[in-house]
């Protein structure tokens, strides 16, 4: 059992990446309690296993995948998992509509939790966190062209749930008009 | 570059991805300024991105959750020190009773244990007495010193303490006779071997009023007499067990 990291460390840990880090949970888990308690265990298992992290520099992704991790153990423990089979969906950009409209983060949180975590990690560390896609390699221990096979999928989806107006479509197994087209 | 490459890169051109090398984003950028559909498309998935990524941080970090996460920590400090506390404490109170245990189990090899018994050397002495006489044992013994003779049997060999060894006799300096110790109880005897031809002058036949005794015993015309120095009143000890004593 090493030794947990001294207060001030912790302290400091806890001052630069406890934003991002409950954001990055409640993308991850849609829920606003198990984004602070994920955000707890994660800061817990850091203080506790803080001999691991060898380099300062990467306490970032190190927190990250720790928090993921939790999240993980989390959802298998719980075995809900209501998301749509991308199968249907295909991973080549649909031309977009020069003006979009913003997009309402409570429909977006709707539109991730209905991604398989394995799609909804990689494109919430992208466009969220600002992590490279060999940092997402890395984070989920996947070779780099699947990282960007997923991210494209992934994006295919949010396309099709946030700007279509039938996107119900998708939850329902069915492909989309536009998103599978040709695919 | 052509169209279809500058659209495969448009994915990695993105402001947060770092995988295109310099002279490629250069390449892309001059390939979009020329090109009005991969412009167009480029521009609709920047401004996706752009719309993507703010929807994708606009969450609401709650106002206590900082202090709530040091306070968690603390208290999870805590546990982890009470934690190390009570396994230090578990591992001494381990040791202490293996102490206990093994003080114990000290006390009870040092009480009970027998010492292991050299089973050669037993069954050596076990076949020397009963192969060997311990009368003829001592004549055997005696030969070794030179001294070659028939033992009296007024003695019981039984008693002797150990081989017998020249010493010198009492009262006489430098005159070395070969000797017998016998040890019964608390009781001692030593008897010396003098020749018959060979008894100096003024051996006492006994001695009495001193802290020691002296008995000359053997009959006249037996190559060797008996000089017995001992601490007792009387020497019936040193004779062998009668048959209906035995």
């Amino acid at each position: 059992m090493a030794k947990p990291g001294s207060p001030q460390t912790i302290q400091r840990l806890v001052e630069d990446y406890y934003e991002p880090l409950y954001r990055y949970a409640y993308r991850l888990s849609g829920s606003p309690v198990d984004a602070e308690d994920l955000t707890q265990e994660a800061f817990c298992k850091a203080q506790l296993n803080f001999g691991q992290l060898r380099d300062p520099a990467r306490a970032k992704p190190w927190l990250f995948s720790i928090l993921r991790n939790a999240y993980l153990h989390r959802a298998r423990a719980e075995r809900q998992q209501p998301c749509v089979s991308l199968e249907c969906v295909g991973d080549l950009a649909e031309p977009l509509p020069p003006q979009l409209p913003d997009i309402d983060p409570e429909r977006l949180q709707h539109a991730l939790n209905e991604l398989p975590e394995a799609f909804r990690t990689p494109i919430v560390l992208f466009y969220f966190e600002d992590f490279g896609y060999r940092e997402i390699a890395e984070q989920m221990d996947l070779p780099i062209g699947t990282v960007m096979s997923r991210l494209a999928r992934a994006k295919a989806f949010l396309r099709v749930r946030l700007f279509e107006p039938d996107a119900s479509v998708l939850a329902n197994g069915r492909a989309p008009r536009r998103a599978t087209d040709g695919l | 570059m052509d169209c279809k490459t500058a659209r495969l890169l448009l994915d990695f051109a993105r402001p947060q991805a770092r995988e295109l090398e310099a002279e490629e984003a250069e390449a892309l950028e001059s390939h979009l300024d020329h090109c009005p559909d991969c412009h167009s498309q480029a521009r609709s998935e920047r401004v996706f991105d752009e719309r993507l990524g703010k929807a994708m941080r606009q969450v609401e970090v709650p106002a206590g959750l900082r202090d709530q996460l040091l306070a968690r920590l603390e208290s999870a400090r805590g546990d982890w020190y009470r934690q190390r506390f009570a396994h230090a404490a578990r591992l001494c109170a381990a040791a202490a009773l293996l102490l206990v245990v093994g003080w114990f189990g000290l006390y009870w090899v040092r009480e009970h244990w027998v010492t292991p018994i050299d089973t050669q050397r037993v069954a050596n002495a076990i076949a020397n007495d009963a192969t060997e006489d311990p009368k003829a044992r001592t004549e055997r013994q005696l030969k070794a010193l030179g001294t070659e003779t028939l033992l009296p049997i007024y003695f019981d060999y039984h008693l002797l303490a150990c081989p017998p060894f020249l010493t010198e006799l009492p009262g006489y300096p430098g005159r070395m006779v070969p000797s017998l110790l016998f040890v019964r109880n608390s009781r001692v005897a030593r008897v010396y071997l003098i020749r018959e031809n060979a008894i100096p002058e003024g051996t006492p036949h006994a001695i009495d009023g001193s802290s020691f005794k002296a008995e000359l015993w053997g009959e006249s015309g037996e190559p060797y007499r008996y000089l017995i120095i001992h601490d007792g009143d009387d020497l019936d000890w040193l004779r062998p067990p009668m048959p209906d004593r035995a």
